[in-house]
């Protein structure tokens, strides 16, 4: 019988049944085994063995096989289910992803599945797990994860974990359609604002209602399509618990996995993009945050060390922390060391703030470890996570307490394709300041444009706003004052509110970003440029990077 | 001859629907559990149930008691995989009238869909 018209559904579903065994026996291993859960983690490989059977995938099959059997004895309470027990269900369905993986790619060098097979068939329960166990005697890991919180939701199209994700309901689309898509979509906008332009400049009145009608429409098409473009965070977060439990469990460490906001939506493009940096984070966290569970309770901490992820929106950002309550990081022994490896001069090194000092840790080659180990000697570092962070628009900052733990603060613009700025004049020059990072406008009234001992600031009931001139910033000559008010808009510059004086204000526009070529891209200050209307262009200021 | 397929995994009833379907039977709905089986089965009636044993929410040898209890003519085929064969006796101590072993051999299924289609009802 010819299997090939199955294949895809196959590997589709076998990914379903192989995600849902990890998620079950990493939960299994917090709390006391539930029958429903080993029922559950019983079909999963036994729907396994069925499909791989029926698609004439023989190591498939008996691997699947054997972990059936594997989880038979301990649905019938010949074995408990223990660390040892999950260790070889999560090999096993590696190795079985791995298959599916080859089918994916049509690779047809076999795996070998003997060896674990026989691990399988002789397992007979366990030498307890060293240094971890002295605990409660149901419990078997290091690892939780928090079941509690949200699970996936895409649109409500997806069904129960049991039911694959192929439904009536949803399609597959190329993502490289849904990238034309947006390009369309981002040109259409501009030619909208040209065509308004053309209807203002002569006056023509009913073009100017079809444009407007045109407006609404576009801006509900851009909505949909970046909807369309939108995936959950969870997404990204499914492999997580499992990564940390390995590191724990290698290290020794005890440590809680919570993940929130997993149903929070970001770009497709900036989600695929997040997954290493987000892995990087979480190695750190648990190599250098999280203490040995000895060191904790010597500290007078719980044992079990607590990383947070968490996702949410605020305003057109989608905020992502990791935090830890480990050791923290001292912001005087990451100066010293700057200085120590060149990184800062000692002059200079006084100078800094503890949150600057903590930002030394994204310098390229900068790293806190006494000794490279395993865990985070792999993958990128700090500086290549900010530099990603950065090249969305987005915001990286970090914050420690020493004993206490860190956090790390990911803010990332949520839609990065088509954004909507505010167009600022400046003597011959406009320029666009996204409005997502603007936080209000104000007028400056003039006597408060005479500088101070070389600071301007704009007291209000809030304390003193701290003033910096856009002209000076773009190293324009600066501006007489000639007793006029000028506005300045209120925006956050790596956690500290500042006001950005301007000459002018001409209104808002929603412009299509794309990012700079060489060799502008290198240039600090400049987050993309967009074209407008009447075919001039126009820079995007970065405000976090032009100080 | 109208029929319902049973099976939590979508593949294998896409698979026996395309074998049903190659030899000329209808399928008139597909059920994921034993208790959207019940369900289907009230609305639709169908002449034959393919039936898998292993299931989330309400297995297969459970699903083919209740079946029998709301409708005694129901004719259950079982659907089981290799290494189940001890289901099987139990599954036709509920009422089922044949079987199927998983991975499926087409002429095996539709001798089996033949027989059944002759047979007369186990009451």
């Amino acid at each position: 019988m010819d299997m090939r018209p199955y294949r895809d559904l196959f590997i589709s579903e076998a990914r379903e049944h192989l995600k849902g065994m990890n998620e079950i026996t990493l939960q299994l291993e917090t709390s006391a085994a539930e029958q429903s859960q080993i029922d559950a983690l019983f079909r999963h490989s036994h729907s396994l063995k069925g499909m791989a059977a029926s698609m004439g995938y023989e190591a498939m099959a008996e691997l699947a096989h054997r972990m059936e059997d594997l989880l038979d004895r301990v649905r019938k309470r010949q074995l408990p289910f223990t660390a040892g027990c999950a260790d070889l269900i999560l090999e096993g369905s590696d190795l079985l992803e791995a298959i599916v993986e080859d089918v994916e790619k049509e690779e047809t060098a076999p795996r070998i599945v003997a060896d674990l097979i026989h691990r399988l068939t002789t397992f007979q329960g366990e030498e307890p797990a060293p240094e971890t166990n002295e605990g409660s005697g149901s419990s078997c890991g290091d690892i939780t994860t928090d079941t509690s919180v949200v699970q996936i939701g895409t649109g409500g199209a997806s069904g129960p974990a049991d039911e694959p994700a192929i439904s009536g309901q949803t399609v597959r689309i190329r993502s490289d359609l849904l990238d034309q898509l947006v390009t369309v979509t981002g040109e259409l906008v501009t030619i909208k604002h040209r065509l308004a332009a053309i209807a203002a400049a002569h006056e023509l009145s009913d073009l100017s209602g079809a444009v407007s009608e045109l407006s609404l429409l576009l801006r509900e098409l851009h909505d949909r399509v970046m909807q369309a473009r939108m995936m959950p965070f969870g997404g990204i977060t499914e492999v997580l618990p499992r990564l940390v439990r390995d590191l724990a469990r290698k290290s020794g460490k005890k440590i809680t996995l919570e993940i929130l906001g997993r149903e929070i939506e970001l770009d497709r493009a900036v989600l695929e993009e997040m997954g290493e940096p987000l892995v990087h984070i979480l190695r750190n966290a648990v190599d250098h945050g999280i203490e040995l569970p000895l060191a904790r309770s010597a500290a007078g901490k719980p044992e079990n060390g607590t990383i947070r992820i968490y996702a949410f929106r605020e305003k057109d950002s989608i905020v992502i922390s990791v935090e830890d309550d480990g050791e923290g990081m001292d912001p005087a022994q990451l100066v010293a060391s700057a200085v120590t490896k060149g990184f800062i001069r000692p002059e200079n090194a006084a100078a800094l703030t503890p949150a600057e000092a903590l930002m030394l840790t994204c310098l390229p080659g900068f790293s806190t470890a006494d000794k490279v180990t395993e865990v985070s000697g792999r993958g990128v570092g700090m500086d290549a996570v900010n530099a990603l962070i950065r090249s969305f628009g987005g915001s990286l900052a970090i914050e420690s307490e020493p004993g206490l733990g860190s956090r790390i603060i990911l803010k990332i613009p949520r839609n990065i394709a088509i954004i909507t700025v505010l167009l600022v004049g400046c003597g011959p020059f406009t320029v666009g300041v996204p409005l997502s990072r603007i936080h209000h406008l104000v007028e400056v009234p003039a006597e408060h444009l005479v500088a101070t001992d070389g600071r301007l600031t704009l007291p209000g009931e809030d304390g003193d706003l701290p003033l910096l001139d856009l002209n000076e910033l773009l190293r324009l000559p600066s501006r007489r004052s000639d007793g006029e008010p000028l506005p300045a808009l209120v925006t956050e510059i790596r956690g500290r509110t500042v006001g950005i004086l301007a000459d002018r204000f001409s209104g808002q526009q929603e412009v299509f970003v794309r990012p700079l070529g060489r060799p502008l891209a290198s240039l600090r200050g400049l987050a993309g440029s967009a074209m407008l209307g009447d075919g001039s262009s126009l820079f995007i200021l970065d405000v976090n990077t032009l100080v | 001859m109208k029929i319902l397929l049973v099976d939590d995994a979508l593949m294998m009833r896409v698979l026996l629907r395309g074998i049903l379907e190659a030899g000329g039977y209808e399928v008139v709905a597909e059920a994921a559990d034993g208790k959207e089986a019940m369900e289907l089965y009230r609305t639709h009636r169908p002449d034959v149930v393919t039936m898998d044993i292993v299931m989330p929410i309400q297995g297969g040898i459970e699903t083919v008691r209740a079946l029998r209890i709301v409708d005694p003519e129901a004719r259950v085929v079982m659907v089981s995989a290799m290494g189940q064969e001890w289901l099987i006796t139990e599954a036709m101590e509920a009422g089922a009238l044949a079987y199927l072993l998983k991975p499926f051999n087409p002429d095996q299924v539709l001798s089996v869909m033949r027989m059944i289609e002759g047979a007369p009802s186990w009451t």
